[in-house]
């Protein structure tokens, strides 16, 4: 079973487990359930996918490569598709506020190497040594206050790669930090060098996902 | 001394809709202390909160930061969003200040729909609401736990309430007329939720 499918059957029993408690207790968050599906959506697995296109062909030449943090990883997708491309003895930690990330993560791909921590993603980041990561992927920055995004991409030593998504999705309530373009997404980044800079249009809802590679 | 605030975030809403609305309810209250929270002060006419710098809210959401400490005021509170027409005295409806209180949606009252586990809209509407300052800190408090969260769940701060079992009550029905909702209504206030709200139609 390839692991899109895994990841498939796997929503689909946390739904049904969802649903199946909340027969028996009003407090269960159904709301959950239409997370999840959202989370394993198109446009999520085509972001994801392209990131993870692009990443792949320079995981080999990132020194030392031992430990990737994955901030506001909600569900966990990335690090499933990235886990296709990595020896088990690289670990990836997936960051994420949300308490239950961690619970519905393992739910959707439990795998030894890929931990869920419950945390903010600067507090995190900040919790470890700038050497512990040798990449640092950050999926979400639409959704992060701008000073905190330059705080996670300088918590790093000078070979860390990062990685880091955005969009000019603008329409959602909780994208506060959007770029209008790709060119402002890589200045406001501040790199000192860029590896890779794209945009990937999303066309069912008319907006562009902003991937941009450095250090 | 009662606290009479107004949230204006992003366009959707003028420097017009505060200072005409400020000046209707001077009326009724003329020695309350009025407020603005804003990111965008130019031509409000009323004295400026400024928007927290964090977190970075949009629209609506950023009401539920008058709960928060950091809001400079105390006492009394009485909140009015900007697309509401004061017609006349509303203060014989507004007079309750402990715990939290807001509207009654009377449109959807009775309607089976807002009885589904899952249906998320609720019969409360956050467009006038009235608390003690430093007394409702856990609902902005909560909001912060979770709030990305709470933003994809909830369209708006009225569902967070009832859903996040926010205790509340309602104000005495009759306080509002609403436009949208084709009931013409004799009521103090009358408010425009869901459509446009254009200031020539006003009555000042």
């Amino acid at each position: 079973m390839n692991y899109k499918t895994k990841l498939y059957k796997n929503g689909l029993n946390a739904i049904e487990n969802i649903y199946k408690r909340s027969m028996h207790n009003p407090d269960v968050d159904l709301f959950r359930s239409f997370d999840i599906i959202n989370s394993l959506n198109d446009n999520q697995m085509a972001s994801k996918e392209h990131l993870t296109k692009v990443i792949a062909p320079i995981l080999n030449d990132i020194k030392n490569l031992k430990d990737i943090a994955i901030l506001g990883s909600w569900y966990g997708l990335l690090g499933v598709m990235l886990r296709q491309h990595l020896n088990d003895d690289i670990h990836i930690s997936n960051i994420d506020s949300d308490p239950s990330a961690e619970k519905i993560g393992k739910l959707l791909f439990d795998h030894k190497s890929n931990k869920f921590y419950t945390d903010d993603a600067v507090d995190h980041m900040f919790s470890q040594g700038k050497n512990k990561y040798q990449l640092i992927i950050n999926t979400s920055c639409e959704h992060m206050e701008q000073d905190d995004v330059l705080l996670m991409r300088h918590r790093k030593n000078n070979d860390t790669v990062i990685c880091f998504q955005s969009n000019n999705y603008f329409a959602i309530d909780g994208h506060i930090n959007c770029s209008n373009s790709l060119e402002e997404f890589v200045d406001s980044l501040n790199l000192s060098t860029v590896l890779h800079a794209s945009a990937l249009r999303i066309e069912a809802n008319d907006y562009e996902r902003y991937t941009v590679i450095g250090s | 001394m009662i606290n009479i605030i107004f949230v204006k975030h992003g366009d959707k809403y003028s420097a017009e809709h505060v200072n005409t609305l400020y000046k209707q309810l001077l009326t009724y209250y003329p020695t309350a202390n009025y407020y603005c929270y804003t990111e965008d002060p130019e031509g409000v006419g009323v004295p400026i909160i400024p928007i927290l710098k964090k977190p970075s809210l949009r629209k609506w959401w950023n009401k539920l930061a008058l709960f928060s400490e950091a809001m400079p005021f105390k006492g009394k509170c009485l909140y009015f969003d900007l697309d509401m027409d004061i017609i006349s005295d509303p203060t014989s409806f507004i007079n309750n200040f402990k715990g939290l209180t807001i509207l009654e949606a009377y449109w959807k009252v009775g309607n089976p729909k807002y009885d589904i586990l899952h249906a998320y809209d609720v019969t409360i509407n956050s467009s006038v609401i009235t608390w003690t300052a430093g007394e409702q800190t856990h609902i902005w408090k909560h909001f912060l736990t979770n709030q990305d969260y709470f933003m994809r769940k909830y369209k708006g701060i009225d569902r967070f309430i009832v859903h996040e079992n926010m205790s509340h009550k309602t104000f005495a029905d009759g306080l509002i007329n609403s436009i949208a909702n084709e009931q013409n209504r004799i009521a103090p206030i009358n408010m425009y939720n869901g459509i446009d709200y254009e200031l020539q139609n006003k009555t000042i």
